[in-house]
């Protein structure tokens, strides 16, 4: 029962528009329909009786037409679901009312459901479970205007986005931050307490999101890291409303043939058909012969990708995810996953132990070549995109399938224990597909990768990657996509107009999934950021804001921008070393006022081209050593304040399979031993046995970005010593801007913020204004960070 | 078919009013907020004459008179045993102890309209109709001495279409004792600091914006607006002779249909205009 079960693929509506009858056409209209129909059936969105009866009665109109006494007789309601509990008496008023529908086209009839059902006060409010501060549950609700705060469904409080300065969260807490009612002076910032910290990450983002989506004209670039400080750097890359009512008035193309298929309930049946699905064409398209089992997931789609879908869906080998057109996202409610054309995120459940039906030779095989796979890539966090929502629509199909640089698989493996986790297989074109199993490499198909029980001894752990880029591929070789794509815009314009339709896989079976899963990793970076923040920028569309504050805002922003990579080592035990240092900095070569230098792993490589100041921390082992720094502490609230000098923090890193990718050999490498790999980073200054071991050269690459007030140099080299392959990164960033900054203060803050976060840390002051920071909390590394701060 | 009462736009409609005559027992028995002059049961009784004629006989609409009941010397306010929105009926469970039974009559009169009926059982819960606020677009209850925070879910419960935002009142009996709809989109409100900061929590709470109408008087806010199809836009208020300065304000509305009534005898006991009718629209008599 569990084998051979078919993916299963629904839409998700991301983000309800308040006015449906602003979407341009009815194919869109239709798709919010259904989603709708679902929310309603299954509880979501709440309404009465009367609502529910109304609005079923508009669903048959569109789905039946007219009421025919000839066929539709006494029953014929019964094979739909309008409601969450649905009574004899409502179905007996839904035909009442179907019946005074009569000669109103499907379209029609799905606008007067849309009319109504957007109306209802729930309508577009994502909820969440948290408790205020004082321990009472209440529910927060993201929606187009802002934050709304339940206690037993009654609205308690509101705060409307342009009155909200910051939101961020810190473990599993979740904090705003309000102007000043009128008669006050302070601002205030309220607490939130979430049951856990993924679900205070999942709000936060939702926030975000939303507050992009609906409040700025275009998306914020993701926030650039000035200085070592922690966070999230998640912003929403997608489209905003304002963006998608553009592109809609852009559409020109016939109207889009569709067929409403019947919602009847298919939820209700027993035999392994979808849940609440209310479009079975998509079944169709996406036969059974899946055979990953999976949690749910989520394809973001928009109209034209769906067009797209249908048409060109159907796949040969079984393959049950298209890579292009998809999106998948895993986003916080549904626990779900993102694919688009460019990031490929595939979860695996414990399931897929059981779904693959395989001999075990098989599994070692399928193993090993997720390993070789997985030798190709680094954790890194997502280099900004400018837009990926535009890129992907724009992006040839051909190009899309080419498992381009930037496709890159997530890959979940079992955790006992534990929620699943997400790895990272990269999809690198070119790698030799016949060495991967067949199902997942000889397309540029998502892999859909299972992972054995067998294997697990060594891969029970989380990696989540990014994609490792060569850094080779850098800048230009992106603005030169870019460009190409602009040629196009036209043609991609004619698609989707409206809300985000995510669709939504779901696998029948994923019921022994935990529950919580929802609690998903996103698509770009680590789902264990405990802390971050956003500030909103009120750039509204319809609201002027005081420019004082506006600037006000801007620089706090610049000032503070956080972020936080937790990445996980994985590997086995008890030989990992992984000493991270950092690389001396002439004085000499500081010919400026402020400058660090550090020295970060090759993850941290795409990033930090984007001239992110990317900042180390490392950690071993966490997840076999009980995932000790995950564990939700209720702490003080909180808040990271902004507009300090610059910040030093610590920050967890992961250094899993750091392998090169130069490095890769034809042959099979036992999983362990690439598990295990060891890097080291090597200041030659600071350890002595690295400097007589003259390495090979392989690369060197400078790279240089500036901004208003910094100037980011990153040079980075690559070498092989001794069999082991070492990539350095220089960087440096210097500070112009603001002469004012105190350095002294600036170090000791930093140092204070260090040992807040970890109090384990040791640190002392060298030479130079060189301060070194070590951190003994792993068992089996010695790990040591260096901040530097030099005069000019 | 109008669903969600046929949305904003058709805030006000309304075709049948339900009222209940005065007892005698009013006079001496009725609850009052603070010790005043006695009231004039004959004045009183041509007061709500004149209310009841106007409903009836002005605007059209079917008005079911309850009896008076002598038990209940404040069964005259039938608004705070039930509240109406559209096809439903909340009979409410009224924070005065003494007025519980009020609620028996009201449960008759609304089951022979055909309305589905809810009721609050719940013995914790309390609810006033009077502090209800119902906008066309979602509710405010107060949260005063005579409704509870378990009042107000159970009203969320029962209307799930819309918005329930509490709002705490102070220095007043009800959350409609300063303030009412006077329009689709306009709120009349009291100029006591007792309504404005009501106001301001109101705004807070809504992802509407809507047009406030401030009149001197906070007796005076409490006005009852009607859409009447032959009529327009209808607005009873308090009369000249009582509330001046409130009456300009009124008077100012141009698209208006405004009809002053007396209300002097019933306030002597926290009686204003609202507080003598349960409005209903049946949109379908199928």
């Amino acid at each position: 029962m569990k084998r051979s079960l078919p993916w299963i693929f629904t839409f998700n509506v991301k983000f309800y528009p308040p006015d449906p009858s602003q979407l341009t056409e009815d194919i869109t209209r239709y798709f919010l329909c259904l989603q709708l129909r679902q929310d309603i059936a299954s509880g979501r969105l709440p309404c009465s009786f009367v609502t529910h009866a109304l609005l079923g009665s508009y669903t048959l109109q569109a789905e039946l037409g007219d009421h025919d006494p000839e066929e539709h007789r006494s029953d014929y309601i019964s094979e739909f679901q309008f409601a969450p509990n649905q009574t004899q008496e409502m179905e007996e008023k839904v035909a009442e009312l179907h019946k005074t529908h009569r000669g109103l086209t499907p379209a029609q009839a799905d606008s007067q459901f849309l009319e109504n059902a957007k109306r209802l006060s729930m309508y577009g409010v994502d909820l969440h479970h948290a408790k205020d501060s004082e321990g009472v549950d209440i529910m927060l609700g993201v929606c187009a205007n802002g934050l709304l705060i339940y206690k037993d469904r009654l609205r308690i409080n509101r705060f409307a986005w342009p009155k909200i300065l910051k939101i961020s969260y810190k473990r599993s807490n979740f904090y705003i931050k309000v102007r000043p009612a009128e008669l006050e002076q302070f601002e205030s910032t309220i607490g939130f307490k979430l049951p856990n910290h993924r679900a205070a990450k999942r709000l936060w983002k939702v926030c975000v999101e939303h507050h992009t989506f609906f409040r700025l004209v275009s998306p914020e670039q993701p926030p650039k890291a000035k200085f070592l400080t922690l966070g999230s750097k998640f912003r929403y890359s997608g489209r905003t409303q304002a963006q998608t009512r553009q592109a809609s008035n852009l559409i020109d193309r016939p109207a889009p043939y569709f067929e409403r298929t019947s919602s009847k309930r298919v939820s209700r049946s027993l035999d392994g058909a979808p849940m609440g699905i209310s479009d079975q064409s998509l079944l169709r398209d996406f036969p059974a012969t899946a055979r990953q089992a999976a949690g749910d997931k989520i394809l973001d789609l928009d109209a034209a990708g769906q067009a797209k879908l249908k048409e060109g869906g159907r796949e040969e080998d079984g393959s049950p995810v298209k890579t292009p057109q998809l999106e998948l996202t895993q986003d916080g409610k549904s626990n779900s996953l993102r694919v688009d054309g460019e990031n490929i995120y595939v979860r695996h459940s414990n399931l897929m132990l059981e779904d693959l039906d395989k001999t075990q030779d098989d599994l070692l095989k399928h193993q090993a070549s997720i390993s070789e796979l997985k030798r190709n890539f680094m954790e890194s966090t997502p280099e900004p995109r400018p837009n990926e929502w535009e890129k992907r629509r724009i992006t040839p199909l051909s190009l899309q399938t080419q498992g381009k640089k930037g496709d890159h698989i997530f890959q979940v493996k079992p955790l006992p224990g534990k929620e699943k986790q997400w790895t990272a297989i990269p999809w690198i074109a070119g790698a030799k597909p016949e060495e991967t199993d067949q199902r997942h490499a000889s397309r540029a198909e998502v892999p859909c990768t299972g992972v054995s029980d067998a294997d697990k001894s060594s891969h029970e752990t989380l990696d989540i990657v990014e994609e490792k880029k060569q850094a080779e591929v850098g800048i230009e070789e992106t603005l030169v996509v870019d460009e190409t794509n602009k040629g196009k815009m036209q043609v991609a314009t004619g698609a989707g107009e409206t809300c985000k339709v995510e669709e939504h896989l779901s696998k029948k079976d994923s019921s022994s999934l935990p529950s919580d899963s929802s609690s998903s990793s996103s698509s770009s970076e680590s789902e264990d950021e405990e802390v971050g923040e956003y500030q909103p920028h009120h750039r509204a569309t319809e609201e002027v804001i005081r420019e004082e504050q506006e600037e006000e805002e801007d620089m706090k922003r610049k000032e503070h921008e956080e972020k936080i990579q937790h990445v996980e080592a994985t590997p086995e035990g008890s030989k990992l070393n992984v000493p991270v240092e950092h690389t001396q900095v002439k004085a000499e070569d500081l010919v400026q006022e402020n400058a660090v230098t550090i020295a970060t792993e090759e993850k941290n490589l795409s990033e930090e081209i984007k001239q992110d100041l990317g900042e180390e921390k490392e950690e071993e082992q966490l997840r076999l050593n009980g995932d000790v720094s995950h564990v939700d502490i209720d702490v003080a609230p909180q808040i990271i304040c902004c507009s300090e000098p610059p910040v030093v923090k610590t920050e967890m890193i992961t250094i899993s399979d750091a392998t090169q990718r130069t490095e890769i050999s034809t042959k099979e490498v036992p999983i362990v031993q690439t598990e295990t790999k060891t890097i080291t980073y090597e200041s030659p200054q600071l350890d002595s046995s690295a400097g007589g071991n003259a390495g090979v050269l392989l690369s060197a690459q400078t790279i240089t970005s500036e901004s208003i007030s910094t100037t980011t140099t990153t040079h980075i080299t690559k070498m092989v010593k001794g069999g082991v392959s070492e990539t350095r990164i220089e960087k440096r960033i210097v500070i112009t801007g603001d002469a004012d900054i105190d350095h002294d203060e600036a170090l000791a803050q930093a140092i204070k913020e260090a040992k807040e976060q970890h109090p384990d840390i040791k640190y002392f002051r060298g030479k130079n204004d060189t301060v070194i920071m070590i951190m003994k909390n792993c068992n089996h590394s010695k790990s040591s960070l260096l901040y530097r701060m030099h005069r000019a | 078919m109008a669903g969600l009462g046929g949305g904003p736009a058709a805030f006000g409609r309304c075709t049948h009013a339900v009222v209940r005559a005065l007892p005698e027992s009013l006079c001496r028995q009725a609850l009052r907020s603070a010790a005043g002059p006695e009231v004039d049961f004959a004045r009183a009784e041509r007061e709500h004459q004149l209310y009841v004629g106007v409903l009836r006989g002005k605007l059209g609409l079917q008005v079911l008179e309850l009896p008076a009941d002598e038990s209940l010397p404040d069964c005259v306010f039938v608004e705070d045993a039930a509240v109406v929105c559209e096809e439903t009926a909340l009979l409410t469970r009224p924070g005065a102890p003494s007025r519980r039974k009020e609620v028996e009559a009201m449960k008759r009169a609304l089951e022979s309209l055909n309305l589905n009926i809810v009721e609050m059982v719940d013995e914790n819960a309390t609810l006033d109709g009077g502090d209800v606020l119902f906008t066309g677009r979602e509710f405010f209850v107060g949260l005063s001495r005579r409704t509870n925070q378990r009042g107000a879910e159970i009203l969320a419960d029962t209307f799930k279409d819309y918005a329930v935002s509490t709002v705490p009142v102070h220095d007043a009996l009800h959350l409609k004792s300063f303030c009412s709809m006077a329009g689709p989109n306009l709120i009349a409100i009291g100029s006591s600091e007792a309504a404005q900061k009501a106001l301001k929590t109101m705004q807070q709470m809504s992802d509407h914006r809507y047009d406030k109408l401030t009149v001197p008087d906070d007796a005076a806010a409490n006005c009852i607006y009607l859409n009447i199809p032959s009529k327009g836009h209808v607005l009873l208020h308090r009369a000249p002779e009582e509330y001046p300065e409130s009456a300009k304000v009124f008077e100012k509305l141009k698209d208006h249909m405004l009809i002053p009534i007396a209300n002097t005898e019933l306030e002597k006991v926290d009686g204003a205009l609202t507080c003598c009718s349960v409005l209903i629209n049946k949109s379908s008599e199928l």
